[in-house]
């Protein structure tokens, strides 16, 4: 399964929620339905000698309490996800978090930032802002968020101090694969269902309450009996509502299990997959196992983002129905086969199941190799300084399947790569201050030809102390080795989301102004402004996810010939080729008008263009273009500099994780 | 029906909006304590700076003991004050007294680089160098990070006074933030040497 159709499933199992949720609100307008017919209905509206339908049916009663219910479901549902759109770290926050600097000099901490940064340049997306759950005793943890742009990635404090290194890993691959799987948005819109499920409950009780002091105080004033009456139909009404509230609740939150606990299983394979360890998740359940509180949370939000944990928040007496996550042991079993001692055959089959992949994984890495042996100095080889271990298999078909995705190899690919880079400027790229000198100096070093001095006007634009800063680690840069580059800028970005907003939009301008200064947009500066400048600007205003526009090849075809022929320009052989091997994948789907560009028509303005309505089309239209790309881009069997910023550019464009090693 | 339809539209709209102002102002307070993290990180590094700084110079400054103690009076002085206010950031009286401590922490500090003016084997020495480079690349962080804190609680407090916010932050507790300021002028002058 790839990247994409992970994406699709989720948008589906959305439906399935949509479906649920539906189901649950007519549930609810029906009880309440009956609840008011029983205590209203027969105050004399139906006539005489209705018969008993023309009695339970009273079609305007039944609007008024539709209107009603519907009113408040949606407007506490809407409400919720209105709140959370802000992202992870609103979650994060909700839940008591408090975001962990990047240069924290806690042991364990670092151990924990550590982690989450190997594992995100090995998959490509920006490293997310990391959460402590500091009050939380228990082993605990989460992700949450809207994409790759705005994830956010929390543990407890228990968790820290309970696992090891592997263990942890394990815990943040299963974090990991709930972003790739576009469970965060699933579980965003969950919270808010629930919400309006539980405002309905809220409702019920302020109208009790409310309805029973006034009834107490028109009771003291002139006690008359038809206020009275009506007011105690009203307290009645508000416990009904209470009780259905309460119903609904139980809805939702079968609701949240249902879709929660295969969500679990998956995320639990996939960590499995990402680190090819099962002792590292496995052994972190089973420390939770031994707790008797189990994963735990105290605070008082975690029972509504319940599903979005690692381990279960909470236990209630119907676990088989309410639970959100598969029991432990059958969690460990699946992972570890000899946990299950009694059950030989299923030990068995496991085994087989494990030996084949583990010779289909051989074999993966044979094809791996040999596909770099065609490819003699392709791109990577050479830059990488002597990594040799996650060697791109420069097939098109590798490479799309790696999307999304994460392995062993490429996380100790990334590991190496981080240790590679000098400590100043990892150290520069973990605060704000520094972090800001550092891309400016990452700007200035990537241009053609490099750069050697900090411009004056941004000496005087932003002090002299950032300007000295960023020439100090310009020198660095230059000295060093190209392949850091992008990898530096992604672990800047935490840093960088801490920037006040006054801050950010200074920094943003001079950014877009070192890009454009020199007149020669290179990729490498385009990929920068998509990575850099899109997502802080997730981070720093409300602006939505595009919504989808383009559903087919067809309008967009004038976007995808600029890509691709961008894209075949920038190959080192003939371009024709490039772009005639591009077009051979998607040939079936595409008219036949579409030709190759000049060189003139592909600038970077129209670049940008095109990636914008690229990012505004389908998933399925997006594989195909990204189809397209790659196999334009490996038609020579080999990736240059140029065409792999931009497939950057147009990963980081469109949300989709390129891993490294491909990249 | 009608009407009871229109109190409950009200009703709804009342509680609603009272929830997510509620929980704006508490993502936005809980913003600005985050960007105080940031300055108590850097604050922290100073302090752990000063004593080895002091340990280098006393060697060569024999006859500047008081100068000495008093830099490091201060900064214990401050590391105090400001284990308070990382309580509560954006307490108006921690704030006050931190912005207090480190001003006369700032100023103990450029007495002593003044001082060490006239100790050019002190100036020499490649570990004081050092030192000094890094207190002063830790004071333009905390610079930074002070305008970053500060613009957050701006926010937190136009959030908080406009109206209806006003009232629900009454209710609820939430108290005017106090913004940290360092009067830079003094700070950032270049210490007068006279002899």
């Amino acid at each position: 399964m790839d990247f994409f159709e992970a994406q699709d499933r989720a948008r589906r199992i959305t439906w399935k929620l949509i479906g649920l949720y539906l189901m649950a609100v007519f549930l609810i307008i029906a009880s309440v339905y009956l609840v008011a017919l029983a205590l209203f209905g027969y105050s004399g509206q139906a006539p005489a000698g209705a018969t008993l339908t023309q009695q339970l049916w009273q079609p305007e009663l039944f609007t008024g309490v539709s209107i009603i219910l519907i009113i408040i479901i949606v407007a506490g549902t809407l409400f919720r996800i209105a709140q959370l759109r802000k992202g992870g770290s609103a979650v994060a926050e909700m839940l008591g978090g408090r975001k962990l600097e990047s240069s924290t000099r806690d042991f364990k901490e670092r151990q924990l930032v550590n982690v989450v940064e190997e594992m995100s340049i090995a998959s490509g997306i920006p490293v997310p802002d990391i959460y402590i759950l500091d009050n939380e005793e228990n082993i605990n943890a989460f992700a949450a968020g809207f994409g790759t742009n705005d994830a956010a990635v929390g543990v407890t404090r228990g968790t820290l101090d309970k696992l090891n290194r592997d263990e942890l890993q394990g815990v943040v691959a299963h974090e990991f694969s709930h972003i790739f799987n576009g469970d965060m948005k699933l579980n965003i819109r969950l919270i808010g269902i629930l919400n309006g499920i539980l405002l309905l409950h809220l409702m019920g009780m302020i109208l009790m309450r409310g309805a029973a002091f006034s009834r107490i105080g028109r009771s003291g004033g002139r006690g008359r009996g038809g206020g009275g009456q009506a007011a105690l139909a009203m307290i009645l009404f508000g416990l009904a509502l209470l009780i259905i509230g309460y119903i609904g609740m139980l809805f939702g939150r079968m609701i949240q299990a249902a879709i929660s606990r295969q969500r679990e299983y998956l995320a639990d394979a996939a960590a499995v997959q990402y680190t090819r360890n099962p002792d590292g998740i496995a052994g972190a359940l089973r420390k939770i196992g031994q707790v008797k509180e189990g994963g735990k949370i105290n605070d008082g939000h975690s029972m509504e983002m319940s599903h979005l944990f690692f381990a279960s928040s909470f236990h209630s007496a119907l676990d088989r129905l309410f639970a959100t996550h598969p029991p432990l042991e059958k969690r460990i079993q699946a992972l570890d086969p000899a946990f299950d001692r009694e059950n030989e055959k299923k030990k068995a089959r496991l085994k087989k199941r494990l030996e084949k992949d583990r010779i289909a994984g051989e074999e993966s890495i044979a094809g791996r190799t040999e596909g770099g042996e065609r490819s003699p100095g392709g791109g990577l080889g050479q830059a990488a300084g002597g990594i040799e271990a996650a060697h791109p298999a420069l097939r098109p078909e590798v490479i799309l399947a790696a999307i999304g995705t994460l392995d062993e190899n490429r996380i100790s690919h990334a590991g190496k790569l981080l240790q590679n880079i000098p400590a100043k400027l990892k150290e520069a790229a973990q605060e704000p201050f520094t972090a800001e000198a550092l891309v400016v100096a990452l700007l200035l070093s990537g241009r053609e030809p490099t750069a050697v001095k900090v411009p004056g006007w941004f000496r005087d634009q932003s002090g002299p102390h950032i300007a000295g800063v960023a020439q100090d680690l310009l020198q660095d840069l230059n000295k060093g080795n190209r392949e850091w580059f992008l990898p530096l800028a992604e672990l800047s970005l935490p840093a960088l989301r801490q920037m006040s907003a006054g801050q950010y939009h200074k920094f943003r301008e001079t950014v877009e102004h070192l890009i454009r200064e020199d007149k020669n947009i290179s990729l490498f500066e385009f990929a920068m402004e998509k990575l850099i400048v899109r997502h802080l600007d997730t981070a720093f205003s409300d602006k939505k996810e595009p919504r989808i526009r383009h559903f087919h090849f067809k309008t967009l075809r004038l976007e995808f010939s600029i890509l691709l022929s961008a894209m075949a320009h920038s190959s080192e052989s003939d371009p024709r080729e490039a772009w005639q091997a591009g077009l051979e994948s998607v040939k079936n789907l595409l008219p036949d008008d579409v030709a190759l560009l000049d060189t003139a028509e592909c600038t970077p303005d129209k670049l940008d263009q095109a990636l914008q309505e690229l990012a505004a089309s389908a998933d399925p239209v997006k594989k195909y273009i990204l189809a397209a790309l790659v196999h334009c881009s490996t038609a020579d069997n080999r990736i240059s500099l140029r065409e792999r910023e931009l497939l950057r550019a147009v990963s980081e464009a469109i949300d989709c994780p390129i891993p490294l090693g491909v990249l | 029906m009608i009407t009871l339809i229109v109190i409950v539209a009200l009703l709804v709209l009342v509680i609603g909006s009272s929830i997510a102002i509620y929980n704006r102002l508490v993502a936005l307070r809980n913003r600005f304590k985050n960007a105080f993290a940031q300055i108590d990180v850097q604050l922290k590094r100073r302090y752990d700076l000063i004593p080895n700084l002091v340990e280098t110079a006393k060697g060569y400054m024999k006859h500047e003991r008081q100068t000495l103690e008093a830099v490091i009076q201060a900064r214990n002085q401050a590391q105090q004050v400001e284990k308070q206010a990382a309580q509560g950031p954006g307490d108006p009286e921690s704030m006050k007294k931190l912005a207090g401590a480190e001003q006369s922490l700032s100023g103990a500090l450029g007495r002593l680089f003044a001082l060490s003016e006239s100790y050019p084997d002190l100036k020499a020495n490649q570990n004081m160098m050092q030192l000094s480079e890094e207190l002063s690349s830790t004071e333009n962080k905390v610079a930074y990070a002070r305008q970053s804190f500060n613009d957050a609680v701006m926010t937190y407090n136009t959030a908080r006074e406009k109206f209806p916010n006003i009232l629900f932050a009454n209710m609820f507790g939430f108290n005017p933030a106090q913004l940290f300021e360092i009067e830079t002028t003094e700070e950032r002058k270049a210490p007068d040497v006279s002899f």
